[in-house]
C-alpha cells in the first residue's frame, strides 16, 4: 500500500475523523453504484454502504488494509451486499421488487408503479434503447453473484481484472472467465433488443 | 477450453472465442489480439455481428450500471454516518461522544502540538451537544444517580438509523425525536420517542427495554417492533414484526395492558379500550425503514399522513370525500412535489399551493 495511503490507516486508527472523511468522500459514489448493481435498490445500497464504513469505525483500533483502500472497501462492500440478499429471503421480495430500478417505458400501469412516470430516456424515439436497458438491467440483476461482481467491478469501475481478482480474492484469469460469461449471458437475455437495435442502426447508416 | 482461432462453425460463442470478442470489445485486448480478431471478422459475417452484439451490450451495460451520485447525496451520507459514529461510539473510548467532553481536557494538553485541532474539535462537539440539546435528567428509576440523556432528531425526509452500546440497533423515522441514555445503566434500559421509531432490540432477560411514547410503554424483551407516536395523530401504534412486547398506558392505575406478538398491532388512542389487530403484514408497514414508502390500497387520508410525516408538508383536503378513495403506490426517492403530482394523478384530483400548505381538490 502506498505511503500516502499508510498515514491515512494510521490516522483513522488513531480515530481522526477528518482523515475517516476524506476516505468516506473518495470512495462513497463508486460503492454506492457498485452495491445497487448487486441490491437493485438506491436506498439499499447506500444503507450497504452506510454500514460499511460504521463498522470500519466502530473497528478502526484493528483496522488491516492489505493491498489499498479501494481493494479493501469493494471487498466488504460486497460481503455486505451478500449479506443483505441472503437477509432478505423470499418474503421481503414482494415490497422490494426486482424492477425498484428499473424504469418500464409505457406499460400505463401507474397505478402500480408512479414510479415509471420518470423514464430518463425519450420513449418515442428511443423505445428500443429504453427496453434494451430493461433487459440488460435485468440480466444483470439476475448473474449469479461472482458473476455479477466480476462484471460490475470491470465494467463500471473499470478495474482491469487483476484489481477485480483483489477484491474477491480468485485469479485474474477466473474473473475473465466471468466477465466473458457473465457479457454472454446479458447478450442472451436483450438478445431481441439487441438484434431490433442493430437493425435500426443499420438502417440508419444506410 | 482452447479451441482453434475459428473452428468453421457458425457458432463464435464458444468460451474461447467469446471471451475474445470480449476482450476486444471491453478495449483489453493485446494490439496483436485485435488485429487478429479484426481480420478474422473481415472474412466472417457471422463473428462481425457477434462482435456488433457484444459491443452493443458491452456500451449499453455502463449507461444502466452508471448513475450520479452527486455531491449533495454525499454530504447527506456523511452526515448520517457521523451522527451514527457518535451515537455508536461508547463502546470505545477513543471515539467521539457527544456527553463526556471533560474527559477529553487531559488530551489536549498531552498533545500541544496537535492542540488547535483538538480546541476545534471541542468547539465542535460543544456546539453539536447544544444542537442535539443535551440534557441531564433523573433516571426514572429509584431517582438514583443522574443519567445524561442524548437527543437525536430528524428533519423531514431523513431517516437515522443508530445502534446503541446493547447492540439494539434503531432507525428513527423522519421527523421524529429520541432520548436515549449516553450509558445504559441499572437494570432497564429505557428511551423516549416522538415520532415514529422500529427497533430491534437485543435480548437481554436481565434488562428491559422500555419505550415511553406519548404516555404508552412499550416494554421488550428482545424482538423487532415500531412504535408510532407522532404528535398530532389521534392514535399511538405499537407494531410487532417478531418476539412480543407489553403495551399500556403510562396513566396512573390504568389496567389495559395488551401482549403483542408476532404480525400483531395495538392502537392506543386518548381514550377507550386498546384495539389489537392480528395478521398485520409488518413487512410492508415497515418498508419505510429501507427509504420506501409502501401503500396497498391505502385510504388516501392514511396515505396524506404518511407523507406529511416523510415529507413534513402540510397538506388539505378540499373534498373530504376524497378522503376515502384508496391507492396503490411506491414512493422512495420522489421530491415532495412530485409525490404529490402522483397522488393526485391517482385519485384524479389537482394540486395547488397555497404559502406552506398543499391543497388536494377535485378535479372539475
Amino acid at each position: 500500500m502506498s505511503p500516502e495511503e499508510s498515514e491515512v490507516l494510521d490516522r483513522i486508527r488513531a480515530g481522526d475523523p477528518r482523515a475517516f472523511e476524506k476516505l468516506f468522500r473518495d470512495h462513497y459514489p463508486e460503492l454506492v453504484r457498485f452495491a445497487r448493481a448487486s441490491l437493485g435498490d438506491e436506498a439499499e445500497a447506500e444503507d450497504a454502504v452506510h454500514d460499511v464504513f460504521l463498522r470500519i469505525w466502530r473497528n478502526r483500533a484493528d483496522l488491516e488494509v492489505e493491498r489499498s483502500f479501494r481493494v479493501f472497501l469493494f471487498a466488504a462492500t460486497r460481503n455486505r451486499t451478500i449479506d443483505i440478499r441472503r437477509h432478505r429471503g423470499v418474503a421481503a421480495r414482494h415490497i422490494e421488487p426486482e424492477r425498484a430500478w428499473g424504469d418500464r417505458a409505457g406499460d400505463g400501469d401507474a397505478v402500480t408503479e408512479p414510479a415509471a412516470a420518470a423514464p430518463d430516456i425519450d420513449p418515442e424515439r428511443l423505445l428500443e434503447l429504453a427496453e434494451l436497458d430493461a433487459a440488460i438491467r435485468q440480466a444483470i440483476h439476475d448473474l449469479p453473484e461472482r458473476g455479477r461482481t466480476a462484471f460490475v467491478l470491470c465494467r463500471e469501475q473499470e478495474m482491469t481484472y487483476a484489481e477485480a481478482a483483489a477484491v474477491m480474492g480468485v485469479s485474474p484469469a477466473t474473473v475473465k472467465t466471468h466477465v466473458a460469461r457473465a457479457l454472454a449471458a446479458i447478450r442472451l437475455a436483450a438478445r431481441p433488443f439487441l438484434l431490433a437495435l442493430l437493425v435500426a442502426l443499420s438502417r440508419i447508416v444506410r | 477450453m482452447k479451441e482453434p482461432e475459428d473452428s468453421g462453425r457458425s457458432s463464435h460463442t464458444s468460451d474461447a472465442a467469446w471471451s475474445r470478442i470480449v476482450d476486444y470489445v471491453a478495449g483489453r485486448a493485446s494490439t496483436d489480439e485485435r488485429a487478429a480478431l479484426e481480420e478474422a471478422a473481415a472474412r466472417d459475417e457471422a463473428l462481425r455481428a457477434a462482435i456488433e452484439e457484444a459491443r452493443l451490450a458491452w456500451e449499453r451495460s455502463a449507461r444502466v450500471l452508471h448513475t450520479t451520485v452527486d455531491s449533495a447525496t454525499v454530504d447527506r451520507a456523511w452526515s448520517r454516518l457521523e451522527q451514527a459514529m457518535r451515537a455508536s461510539g461508547a463502546e470505545r473510548p477513543a471515539a467521539p461522544r457527544v456527553i463526556p467532553f471533560r474527559d477529553r481536557l487531559p488530551r489536549t494538553a498531552r498533545h500541544p502540538r496537535r492542540s488547535w485541532r483538538r480546541i476545534a474539535a471541542l468547539a465542535a462537539v460543544a456546539m453539536l451537544a447544544i444542537a442535539l440539546g443535551v440534557t441531564w435528567t433523573l433516571s426514572r428509576n429509584r431517582g438514583a444517580a443522574p443519567v445524561a440523556m442524548e437527543q437525536l432528531a430528524t428533519a423531514a425526509g431523513e431517516r437515522l438509523p443508530l445502534t446503541l452500546e446493547d447492540g439494539t440497533e434503531i432507525v428513527l423515522a423522519p421527523g421524529s425525536r429520541l432520548a436515549v441514555p449516553v450509558h445504559f445503566t441499572g437494570d432497564t434500559r429505557e428511551l423516549t420517542l416522538t415520532g415514529r421509531a422500529y427497533f430491534h432490540v437485543r435480548h437481554d432477560a436481565t434488562r428491559p427495554f422500555l419505550v415511553h411514547a406519548r404516555g404508552v410503554e412499550t416494554r421488550v424483551l428482545g424482538t423487532e417492533f415500531s412504535v408510532d407516536a407522532y404528535p398530532g395523530d389521534g392514535t399511538v401504534e405499537v407494531m410487532v414484526r417478531s418476539g412480543g412486547v407489553a403495551v399500556r398506558r403510562e396513566t396512573n392505575g390504568a389496567r389495559d395492558g395488551v401482549v403483542l406478538t408476532r404480525g400483531q398491532r395495538a392502537l392506543v388512542d386518548s381514550a377507550g379500550p386498546v384495539r389489537v389487530e392480528s395478521g398485520v403484514d409488518t413487512d410492508a408497514r415497515l418498508s419505510w425503514t429501507s427509504g420506501r414508502l409502501v401503500f396497498d390500497r391505502a385510504p388516501l387520508s392514511e396515505v396524506l399522513t404518511e407523507v406529511e410525516h416523510w415529507y413534513g408538508l402540510t397538506v388539505e383536503l378540499r373534498d373530504p370525500a376524497l378522503g376515502s378513495r384508496r391507492l396503490t403506490a411506491t414512493f422512495q426517492r420522489e421530491s415532495p412535489d412530485a409525490v404529490m403530482q402522483i397522488i393526485a394523478t391517482l385519485v384524479d384530483a389537482r394540486v395547488a399551493r397555497s404559502g406552506s400548505t398543499i391543497i388536494l381538490a377535485p378535479r372539475q
